[in-house]
């Protein structure tokens, strides 16, 4: 075998780490757990090893020789898997969720693949030489998302390179058992440049993944990489049924094990020096000292804000706000995106907010296919590559689709990764009902967005400016999800005259809304957001004169995080407060606003408003029996006030 | 003056049940010429403009940025410019203040909820103690009234107490009114801070006519009070100074004579509401009395039994009260008080406020009220000797002739018979 030293000294590196670990991991040194690529570093070697260090790399589970290879950090690797804080994350991402330079790896398999194509794509934006790896094995295989990556990819001529790293084994499932067809077959049904390779046959293996490179370097179109290898050791550790005889028929198939036995003294050496090399960094970390939690966890800090009138342009619809702002924003920073469903001209998206922007700006308007998941994880990859993507879910109800791409990549980035990195993600998405669409298109989703760590979730409402919580959207460094309404978009931008009461803004960067008397003090407070809010200051009058009751109207424009400070100032006088909103009653936006305003203010009475736990109907007389309306706020507010 | 035209909004698209009102070119009384463009629209799809078809003058009745409905009408083009008078589109103020609308913190607009109406009119507030607020429900007004002197008070959290104690604590308990005091307090301070009120009081025998009421009336006995309701409200009928009050150096006269009785029995002082008592015959009065009680021991007084007495009358006869000087209600002139029977006679007294009557006048009211009053004997103390009838109307003497006052004529009739004629018949119709 001819292999060139160099490349040996990386893999066996590779491997004597991977085998520290285990080591470490049996001596209780190592937290959680590890998934050792032992017998597939040159997989790692050829790709990795192979790229410049402006292309990218993004890796799974198993990423620790994909790490090495492309940043010859194994100390880094080490310290992070010891827990330290001196580790590639600091000791917060450990085995699987490593970032250094232009590397990434995330644990949810098939996930990091649109992420990937996103970085791709700010590269191609960006007009640089760069190209980029992405890792999946014969598991990912599984996972949907993958195949809506490689349909728009090919698509759009995305210089990414899929490396399937085939280990015959995903976990403990043979891909016998779980692989229908072929696997090549499937990149070359998106029309993808298509090669095969093992980890057996190294120098094929580095010279066709030289080829590859190059082709993509140079088309700028993408690639996939079948590579043939086997694990040696166990999924992560312990847990291998796979038959002895197979194991071991590998084992002597083994380059490096090949290499030892016919090349003992040089293979001593290399190890040897290697391996000591190793011990000895290990020893020296060892009570090297942990992240503390106030250097990871940063709690929001109490801010001052007043108050002053609200300013309306009653002349124009909110669509037409919406669009004037974002064609602003796109004129003048020229790393926004705007990505969704059906956004060219001259459809201009499903409510026409992106009307005329694909003519203004050719470059930057991406419609997709109907790929969710990809849609918010190409954004992520985007978002990670210095551009400010704006996704357009074209129903909130669809947003489900591509709730991981949220949950477990954009906002957990910055966090796992010990602030290397920053993903001002934006999704925007229309929520609500009152149109007949029937169960799947008519829902208020966001209390299943809420919550979600390091992710604001704003909502417009009729009263705002959308120039107002946009200005603030874009100065966000976090993933931020804006909720609109469908009903909203045609309405014009102007109050509901009620004599003598006044529309108030706090200058926050999103701000809460305040429509209360002049001169009498209020006896009960709604707190709503977006579209229902002006059902809760339709019913002012009507509670005034039927209940008794002056009424307050509090609208929030960010319902994740709640500023609670804000709400429990203005409710001194209020001895009922409710929360409308338009989602179900279960576990919602109103659970959280009371949940939090009866730890600072125990001695209201507080109820929530909200719709009821169905699917919501078409049909609009059962519609509307199921969706809060006016008549049922003022009857709920009626009964429980007695 | 008349109207030229009348320029509506046009149906422009199925999408659009209004439109907006981009620019008007004409404010109202100017002068247009036929087909001059007077207006910019714009519908959800496009902007379009509205001409004048006739010359005229023009009456504008809508303006830029509003939104107007399809078949609103938006301008009229008058011949003439005499009275087009600017409109003011928009809000339409719901409850103009009764009073001086100058309030310390600017507020020019006061709304009250249908239970704060229903409140303050029963317990007789006035709605210039709450000119400071603009949406006015029964927990302001009650706000509000915790508090005595401070009237104007725009934001309060809690009722203020008189936190500065008048009294040396040791020696004195402290008890604060009731909300229903206060209001009284409130109520009566309203003739009387004037301090141009006097009283007069006469006695009248009342020995016979007691004896005829215990005969005609059927519940209530030992009491004048029924028909001294039935003869002072006729008497108030011509006696128009005793049925009014005075404000701002006017005085305002009442349609009708509704007798507000006093009433304490138990559950607070009201003025019970007797309408129309001059129309009312004796019966139906004591009727109406038990009534009215009834609703009071029940708690089914309505708003109406609590409002609009023209003149009250207080009856503390029952009580031994010898002699009492009783206060004007907000909204008289004058009020009437009975105190108890010494020797078969009572004392009425009536307090009366001075800048609409004077002494002379009331003192010629209660005369006529005591003669009234005392004229009444009762049927079984004079029976009738024989039974007599009008030969033209056929009334007889009987008990009800007796009760009316009708007298019978011995007269010669035009047959030169010897014959009886009633009273009544006697002074013609």
């Amino acid at each position: 075998m001819n292999l060139n030293h160099k490349q040996l000294k990386k893999a066996i590196l590779i491997r004597t780490v991977e085998q520290e670990f285990l080591n470490l991991f049996s001596k209780g040194k190592l937290n959680g757990t590890v998934h050792t690529c032992v017998g597939q570093e040159f997989s790692a070697l050829a790709f990795a090893g192979q790229l410049k260090k402006s292309d990218f790399v993004f890796s799974n589970h198993r990423c620790h020789g994909h790490y090495i290879s492309f940043t010859d950090d194994w100390r880094g690797l080490i310290a992070e898997l010891l827990g330290k804080k001196s580790g590639t994350c600091g000791g917060i991402g450990s085995s699987q969720h490593l970032c250094k330079d232009n590397f990434f790896s995330n644990g949810i398999q098939g996930g990091i693949v649109p992420v990937a194509a996103g970085y791709a794509l700010a590269n191609k934006l960006d007009k640089n030489d760069a190209v980029g790896v992405v890792y999946i094995g014969d598991g990912t295989l599984g996972e949907g998302v993958l195949y809506e990556t490689m349909n728009i990819i090919s698509k759009w001529d995305i210089p990414l390179i899929i490396v399937c790293e085939n280990n015959f084994y995903a976990q403990s499932t043979s891909i016998e058992t779980t692989i229908a067809g072929d696997i090549l077959a499937r990149a070359e049904s998106f029309g993808i440049r298509t090669s095969k390779s093992s980890t057996w046959d190294v120098e094929e293996l580095f010279e066709s993944s030289r080829q590859t490179i190059d082709y993509v370097r140079k088309n700028k179109k993408p690639a996939f990489h079948l590579v043939e290898t086997y694990r040696l050791n166990p999924h992560s550790k312990g847990d291998d049924d796979r038959k002895k005889d197979e194991i071991d028929s590998f084992i002597l198939k083994d380059p490096i094990n090949i290499f030892e036995n016919t090349d003992p003294a040089y293979f001593s050496r290399y190890y040897n020096e290697i391996h000591e090399k190793v011990q000895a960094y290990i020893n020296s970390i060892e009570n090297d000292e942990e992240l503390k939690i106030d250097e990871y966890y940063f709690p929001e800090e109490e801010k001052l804000y007043s108050w002053s009138g609200l300013k309306f342009n009653p002349n124009k619809r909110q669509v037409e706000l919406l669009n004037e702002y974002l064609t602003n924003e796109m004129e003048s920073n020229r790393r926004v995106v705007f990505i969704g469903e059906d956004v060219l001209s001259p459809y201009g998206g499903a409510f026409k907010v992106a009307k005329g922007l694909s003519e203004k700006f050719p470059e930057k308007v991406f419609s997709t296919p109907i790929s969710e998941a990809a849609i918010i994880g190409i954004s992520n990859g985007l978002a990670l590559n210095n551009y400010r993507p704006l996704a357009e879910i074209m129903f909130g109800d669809f947003i489900l689709l591509g709730l991981d791409q949220i949950i477990n990549h954009a906002a957990k980035f910055a966090h796992m990764y010990n602030f290397k990195v920053k993903c001002p993600l934006i999704v925007r998405t229309p929520m609500g009902g009152g149109r007949g669409y029937g169960p799947t298109h008519s829902q208020s989703l966001e209390k299943h967005l809420i919550g979600i760590s390091n992710t604001v979730v704003a909502a417009t409402n009729q009263y705002i400016a959308p120039s107002i919580i946009y200005k603030s959207v874009f100065k966000q460094e976090c993933p931020v999800i804006v909720i609109e309404n469908k009903v909203d978009y045609g309405k014009k931008n102007a109050p509901l005259a009620i004599e003598s009461y006044k529309y108030e803004v706090t200058d926050q960067d999103f701000p809460v809304l305040r429509i209360k008397p002049q001169f009498s003090n209020p006896d009960l407070t709604i707190i709503t957001y977006g579209g229902m809010s002006d059902l809760a200051v339709g019913s002012i009058s009507e509670i005034f004169k039927d209940l008794d009751q002056i009424v307050q109207v509090l609208i929030l424009t960010c319902i994740s995080p709640i500023d609670f400070k804000v709400l429990a100032d203005e409710l001194k006088t209020s001895k009922f407060v409710f929360t409308l909103e338009e989602g179900s009653l279960p576990a919602g936006i109103g659970s959280e606003i009371v949940a939090g305003l009866s730890e600072i203010l125990p001695n209201k009475r507080y109820k929530r408003i909200a719709a009821l736990p169905v699917p919501i109907p078409s049909v609009k007389s059962l519609e509307s029996g199921v969706l809060p309306t006016k008549k049922d706020l003022v009857s709920q507010i009626k009964k429980y006030i007695k | 003056m008349d109207v030229l035209e009348e320029i509506i909004v046009p149906f422009s698209s199925v999408n659009d049940n209004s439109v907006i009102v981009l620019s008007v070119k004409f404010s109202s009384g100017s002068y247009v010429n036929a087909g001059e463009i007077i207006a910019e629209l714009e519908t959800s799809k496009t902007t379009f403009t509205v001409e004048a078809n006739h010359a005229g003058f023009i009456e504008v009745l809508c303006e830029a940025e509003q939104e107007v409905k399809i078949n609103q009408c938006i301008f009229k083009i008058y011949s003439s410019a005499e009275s087009i008078h600017v409109k003011s589109v928009g809000n339409v103020v719901e409850d103009a203040l009764e009073d001086n609308p100058k309030v310390s913190n600017g507020n020019t607009f006061t709304v009250f909820s249908d239970k704060a109406e229903v409140y303050i009119i029963e317990k007789k507030i006035s709605k210039s103690l709450f000119t400071s607020f603009d949406y006015v429900n029964v927990s302001i007004i009650e706000e509000v009234l915790g508090i005595t002197q401070d009237i104007n008070v725009p934001k309060k959290t809690e009722p203020k107490t008189n936190s500065a104690p008048i009294s040396n604590q040791d020696d004195v308990v402290i008890e604060k009114l009731t909300k229903d005091k206060v209001l009284e307090i409130e109520y009566l301070s309203s003739v009387q801070q004037s301090n141009l009120t006097s009283n007069v009081t006469v006695d009248i025998d009342i020995d016979k006519t007691t004896a005829f009421l215990n005969e005609r009336l059927k519940v209530i006995k030992n009491s004048v009070l029924p028909l001294i309701i039935f003869e002072s409200s006729r008497l108030l009928k011509k006696h128009k100074l005793l049925n009014c009050y005075f404000e701002n150096n006017s005085i305002a006269y009442y349609n009708e004579v509704n007798i507000g009785l006093a009433v304490d029995m138990g559950k607070g002082l009201k003025v019970l509401k007797i309408k129309n008592a001059d129309e009312l015959q004796l019966l139906e009065i004591e009727e109406k009395i038990t009534e009215l009680s009834d609703r009071y021991l029940n708690d089914t007084l309505s708003v109406d039994d609590l409002t609009k007495s023209t003149f009250t009358i207080t009856d503390l006869s029952s009580f031994g009260v010898y002699d009492f000087y009783p206060l004007i209600n907000k909204g008289n002139s004058g009020i009437m008080s009975i105190s108890s029977t010494i020797n078969s006679s009572c004392k009425v007294s009536i307090t009366f406020d001075h800048r609409v009557t004077n002494g002379k006048y009331v003192s010629i009211f209660l005369m006529e009220l005591k003669d009234r009053i005392e004229s009444y004997k009762s049927a079984r103390n004079q029976p009738a000797k024989t039974a007599i009838h009008c030969y033209k109307c056929l009334r007889q003497n009987s008990a009800e002739s007796l009760s009316n006052s009708i007298h019978f004529l011995k007269v010669v009739d035009p047959y030169g018979n010897d014959n009886v004629l009633c009273s009544l018949c006697y002074e013609g119709f």
